[in-house]
């Protein structure tokens, strides 16, 4: 596989990681600061559509993983190929919190439908869905094609 | 007849799977102790093998033999005191050129010496190409390939020590130092030779060397012979400085011979693991990464452990309503059900939360990635006064403080160290986390992971805040320089992870069968008597003692209930969530703590946020303030890390209660 797809794909992941985080994090500031319910803070129709629940730390996770890509891309961009190993990183940082929300799901499940919790009553598993969900499995995708080209010879 | 013995040491660079092939060689038959005199941990095990009963013993990991801190004394003073039948030394196949240097001082202690080649697979991975009989030629050892994570080469190694002990012959290389040092030592050994004791017990040429590189430790053993006086006389008539600098450089002279000629790099490539420090050690992306994992390291312990913490929480629950129902006399009833079942296990509740996050931090150390962190925070160490190394105590405070002061011992400046000792208590242990699991879970909700992240946040930036203030006023100086090592990344293992999680977790189920039995115990005792009064009502003496100590804690939003909790937490901070269990889960319909608390109305959000504040700033506990004094060898700084804890956590706790208040909470 090409550098130049990695940088394509790198630059794609931040942008998607940047945009989305920063949603996150607004979403999740105006929600805080107005107290609203769940449904009621202000851009909750787009957070609502592509599954972003409002959290401060969350989107600035987000947005870090995107920089990691973007940095990753710029250098690719400017000749420098060890940039690649930036794109390497953040598809590791983007299953890594993938894993971790998987996980927290599970834990939902099991209150959900095993201890069958009041807490979690009516949960599905679209309450589980979320962008470091989704991202990651884009991530996951990626880096079961690449695994194998990303090691760099140094000449 | 029984099996012959081999005694086995095991020596060797830090971060080389030294306890990794301890662990893969010995299994469960290990004794766990500290080395005579000192703190430092000394881990010994035995393997019965090929009719051998083979005892191996854990050196403390070492980069050389000189004397500049305890562990590399203990190691050598083991070598040579001891005299083991042979030691193993442990290098890293990724990183040999480095592990050399303690090869050459190991050479000089003329053991027997075994070398395992460990971590071959990365190096083989990498593209280099290790050229083993030239290395056992040259360095006159056996060399075995281990791969001690997969167990690969163990057998192998066990094989070569038995051959080696039967051998029974003394082979050895040495390494020359020049016509002027040699001269110098030749001289020095035909004085210790005059005194037969030393000639006995020390290698004299070591010994020469040693002494001509102005070892303090080394003088020390000659003081006490005849011969310390000409000793004295020659050492002055020299500049000991240039000589230990000169010796160095000849170690260094001898590995660049050395290394060519046993590995070559056919393939010089950017690794996945170089290309990981890259990302993870970059001055901009380093510090937020590392926050971002731990943030993620506390939301998983947080949001994967609840349906666990529940299920235990629903255990107790039924277990306080079946069995104080039909016990007689109610007295006991109360002691069992309020007492012991309530008390205990509200602690035992938090194990699956202790045992993910201990599960979680042994992955990152296990990966190679907390040395990173170390590394990546050196620089903001340096301007706040301290010294680099002691991110490593920082962060092994997470387990538990008293390990992690005893960790301080690595730092070889004595400044640097008493600052070190000094911070560590502000650093969030295990015992404090079912404190913050326990308010944040029933105060905070889904923001309950980040808040319990803020909390070990707070507890480093006030330990960094305090270094430098210490720095500035009572501890003036600079910080000395830091060398570290970076071991190459790891997939940890299951089984090494495993066994971490399970040391800590262990030990906090431990300490609920026995010191927080014993306190909520006393705390029952207290909220019972006198004779008549209502459990747990404000009449009881436990009540009189949290009436006493409220006034002081007011300020902070904190009930008299919350004041008993802090007064008996001052033992270890555990049995603060005990004594709530005792306190809040009371009556004849006991419920869980989380909802007990959440319905009484003497505690908000706020008072409960205040109280994981003071509950991880107050004085450490009581085991903590042991080992301060032992370490620094004096109360004096038990004392003052006790009052210092103690203003720090008020103050803090008051800005948020009262600030909080200012703004509508």
């Amino acid at each position: 596989m090409s550098t130049t797809d990695k940088m394509l794909f790198a630059l794609i992941m931040g942008c998607s990681y940047i945009l989305i985080g920063m949603v996150q994090l607004i979403t999740g500031a105006l929600k805080a600061l107005s107290e609203a319910s769940m449904t009621e803070y202000a851009g909750h129709v787009i957070a609502d559509g592509l599954f972003i629940p409002p959290d401060i730390i969350a989107g600035m996770i987000l947005m870090l993983i995107g920089c990691v890509f973007l940095y990753g891309a710029s250098e690719i961009h400017s000749g420098v190929h060890e940039g690649v190993a930036y794109v390497y990183v953040g598809i590791l940082l983007s299953l890594i919190f993938a894993g971790i929300y998987v996980l927290a799901a599970t834990g939902d499940l099991l209150e959900a439908h095993l201890l069958k919790n009041e807490e979690y009553a009516g949960w599905s598993i679209l309450d589980a869905l979320r962008p470091e969900i989704y991202l990651g499995v884009l991530s996951l995708l990626t880096y079961l094609k690449w695994k194998d080209s990303f090691e760099v010879a140094e000449n | 007849m029984g099996n012959t013995k081999i005694r086995v040491a095991l020596a060797g660079n830090p971060n080389v799977g030294k306890t990794t092939l301890f662990n893969a060689i010995t299994g469960s038959r290990q004794h766990v102790g500290n080395w005579p005199g000192v703190t430092v941990e000394k881990k010994t095990g035995v393997k019965t093998y090929r009719g051998y009963d083979i005892e191996i013993t854990d050196l403390p990991g070492t980069y050389s033999l000189t004397a500049y801190s305890m562990d590399e004394i203990v190691a050598r003073d083991y070598i040579i005191e001891e005299k083991p039948d042979i030691v193993i030394q442990i290098v890293d196949a990724s990183n040999l050129e480095r592990n050399l240097y303690l090869t050459t001082q190991l050479m000089e202690l003329e053991t027997e010496m075994i070398i395992a080649l460990n971590m071959c697979d990365l190096a083989l991975e990498r593209g280099d190409k290790l050229y083993i009989d030239r290395m056992q030629e040259i360095l006159a050892a056996p060399i075995v390939q281990t791969v001690a994570s997969r167990d690969i080469g163990i057998d192998e190694l066990l094989d070569r020590v038995i051959e080696q002990k039967q051998d029974d012959k003394y082979h050895g290389r040495e390494i020359g130092y020049g016509d002027v040092i040699e001269s110098k030592v030749l001289e020095i050994e035909k004085i210790l030779l005059t005194d037969p004791s030393l000639q006995k017990k020390y290698p004299l040429r070591w010994m020469s060397i040693r002494l001509l590189e102005g070892d303090g430790n080394v003088k020390a053993k000659v003081e006490k012979s005849p011969v310390s006086k000409a000793i004295n006389q020659l050492l002055a008539s020299i500049d000991q400085e240039e000589y230990e600098a000169e010796i160095a450089d000849k170690r260094y002279v001898a590995i660049n011979a050395i290394f060519p000629q046993i590995c070559t790099r056919c393939n010089v490539r950017l690794t996945k693991s170089d290309m990981i420090d890259r990302v993870l050690t970059n001055k901009y992306l380093g510090i937020p990464i590392f926050l971002a994992l731990m943030w993620g390291a506390f939301e998983l312990t947080f949001a994967f452990a609840t349906p666990f913490t529940d299920m235990i929480e629903r255990v107790f629950v039924w277990l306080a309503v079946n069995v104080s129902s039909g016990l007689e006399p109610q007295w006991l009833a109360s002691l069992i059900g309020d007492g012991i079942i309530g008390g205990v296990g509200a602690v035992l509740t938090f194990v699956p939360n202790i045992f993910i996050l201990f599960f979680l931090l042994s992955l990152l150390e296990g990966s190679g990635y907390l040395a990173r962190a170390a590394f990546i925070m050196d620089r903001l160490m340096y301007k706040i006064g301290m010294h680099g190394k002691s991110f490593i105590p920082l962060l092994m405070g997470f387990g538990c403080n008293v390990p992690a002061i005893m960790a301080a011992r690595s730092i070889e400046d004595e400044k640097d160290r008493l600052i070190t000792i000094l911070v560590v208590p502000f650093v969030s242990c295990g015992a404090r986390l079912p404190i913050y699991i326990l308010l944040a879970g029933a105060f905070f909700g889904r923001q309950a992971g980040t808040v319990v992240f803020f909390m070990y946040v707070l507890g480093i930036v006030v330990a960094v805040i305090s270094a430098k203030l210490l720095r500035s006023t009572i501890v003036k100086g600079k910080p000395a320089p830091f060398i570290m090592e970076m071991p190459p990344y790891r997939v940890p293992t299951l089984r090494t992870s495993i066994v971490h999680m399970w040391d800590n977790g262990a030990m906090y189920i431990k300490k609920a069968g026995t010191i927080i039995l014993l306190g909520v115990v006393i705390i029952w005792s207290l909220a019972s008597f006198p004779w008549g009064i209502e459990y747990g009502s404000e009449g009881s003496y436990v009540g009189m003692i949290g009436h006493f100590f409220a006034p002081l804690l007011e300020p902070l939003g904190f009930d008299w209930k919350m004041t008993v909790a802090l007064v008996f937490g001052l033992v270890a901070k555990e049995i603060v969530v005990a004594s709530m269990g005792v306190l809040y889960g009371v009556g004849d319909n006991p419920a869980a703590l989380t909802t007990s608390l959440i319905a009484d109305p003497s505690i908000t959000a706020l008072s409960a946020l205040s109280l994981m504040v003071f509950s991880l700033l107050y004085m450490p506990c009581v085991a903590t303030l042991g080992v301060i004094k032992k370490e620094t060898g004096s109360w004096k700084w038990a004392i003052f890390a006790l009052i210092y804890g103690i203003v720090v956590a008020w103050l803090i706790a008051f800005l948020v209660y009262q600030g909080g208040k200012l703004l509508g909470y």
